[in-house]
């Protein structure tokens, strides 16, 4: 997966499309009233989550250790297999499935196999909370694999990480991460 | 957390700029997610006429929610008792058990499970038996918490959004309490 570290590398100066705006642009065709908007919404959140998983995935198999690799290619595929089930979920929901960029800055320098297992786990943590929100915004059987796939990630972050948290994907719950600077977080980046 | 990693690189007409996976979780795709995260447990806005019965619907699987964390609780406070040398490595799950059983509005357990409370033969009221073999123990322990995190997945399916969202955060948590006590070694 090395090489996919190297394409990193090349693709980091090229522009992304911005498929944020893109989701805007497809939950506003949907109209505001209609009741599967926030479910579309969540949903497309979560595809740009496996996204942005799908290529970390690639930077922590180009810098995970050998005996954790088969780890991170498991990884790799349960998030490519979430992918596209969201892919299908927005489909289903009328929308038009975000697409990733081209490339996503990373949190923290990966240059070693510890970094990316931090990496890893982050990825996952982050995951946890945008599928705790499509729990909140989906129903029957959409709510269901939201659930199903927070679990998931819950379990992997642990595995990365070595150590377990109280309310995985709750950002207001978790100890030291105030809403106030999720909010700036989300303003803009870095 | 602090941070904001993972962020997508984005090129505007006013130059490259970059955008969280934040953003794109809670602010740019879902202002939803947002206004809710700031705004805790307000969620219903309007729910209207059935508010009622859901409500009542919504009391029983939390009350049902707690009792699994306070049964879980005495799981592990007998499972400490019998094996003083697993404290360590219990407690601070025990702990997180303790503020689940909170979120779902028990009151704050005592904290019966620190070593030094629980000396032979005077711990608190066995009500599960522990195996004697403590990597069995573990392992009993593991199915508990998997199973009641079963029980909160099926119960979310009808549970109303803010719930739903709880019910399968802590369900993720005891999944993982799960694989940590299923991978450690004794």
């Amino acid at each position: 997966m090395s090489h996919m570290s190297r394409a990193r590398q090349r693709m980091a100066n090229a522009g992304g499309v911005d498929s944020a705006k893109a989701a805007e642009g497809s939950a506003r065709e949907q109209g505001h009233d209609t009741p599967a908007e926030p479910t579309l919404r969540a949903t497309q959140a979560a595809l740009a989550a496996e996204h942005a998983a799908v290529y970390g995935y690639g930077v922590v198999g180009g810098r995970i250790e050998d005996q954790r690799l088969p780890e991170a290619r498991e990884g790799l595929t349960a998030h490519r297999a979430r992918r596209d089930a969201l892919e299908r979920a927005v489909r289903a929901l009328r929308g038009e499935p975000v697409s990733s960029a081209a490339a996503y800055a990373l949190p923290f320098p990966v240059p070693d196999a510890a970094a990316a297992a931090r990496l890893a786990g982050e990825i996952e943590a982050r995951l946890c909370s945008v599928y705790a929100d499509l729990v909140r915004s989906a129903e029957g059987g959409a709510r269901r694999e939201a659930a199903a796939a927070l679990r998931e990630a819950a379990v992997r972050a642990v595995r990365w990480r070595g150590s377990s948290v109280t309310f995985p994907g709750l950002t207001e719950r978790t100890a030291g991460s105030a809403p106030s600077t999720a909010a700036s977080d989300v303003a803009d980046a870095l | 957390m602090r941070n904001v990693p993972l962020t997508r690189t984005a090129s505007g007409p006013t130059g490259p700029r970059r955008r969280s996976l934040l953003a794109l979780a809670g602010g740019s795709v879902g202002a939803a997610g947002v206004g809710a995260l700031l705004a805790g447990c307000t969620d219903g806005a309007g729910d209207g006429a059935d508010s009622d019965g859901r409500a009542s619907a919504d009391e029983r699987v939390r009350s049902e929610a707690a009792r699994g964390s306070l049964a879980l609780l005495a799981h592990y406070d007998a499972t400490i008792t019998t094996h003083p040398a697993l404290a360590n490595r219990l407690c601070p799950l025990r702990s997180e058990v303790a503020r689940h059983a909170e979120a779902f509005g028990s009151p704050p357990p005592s904290a019966s499970a620190s070593p030094s409370a629980t000396h032979e033969g005077s711990g608190p009221r066995r009500t599960v038996e522990v195996p004697r073999d403590a990597r069995k123990a573990l392992t009993a322990l593991a199915t508990a918490e998997r199973r009641t995190a079963d029980a909160r997945t099926t119960a979310l399916a009808t549970a109303s959004p803010e719930l739903a969202r709880l019910l399968a955060s802590v369900a993720a948590s005891g999944a993982a309490h799960a694989y940590l006590l299923a991978e450690s070694r004794t």
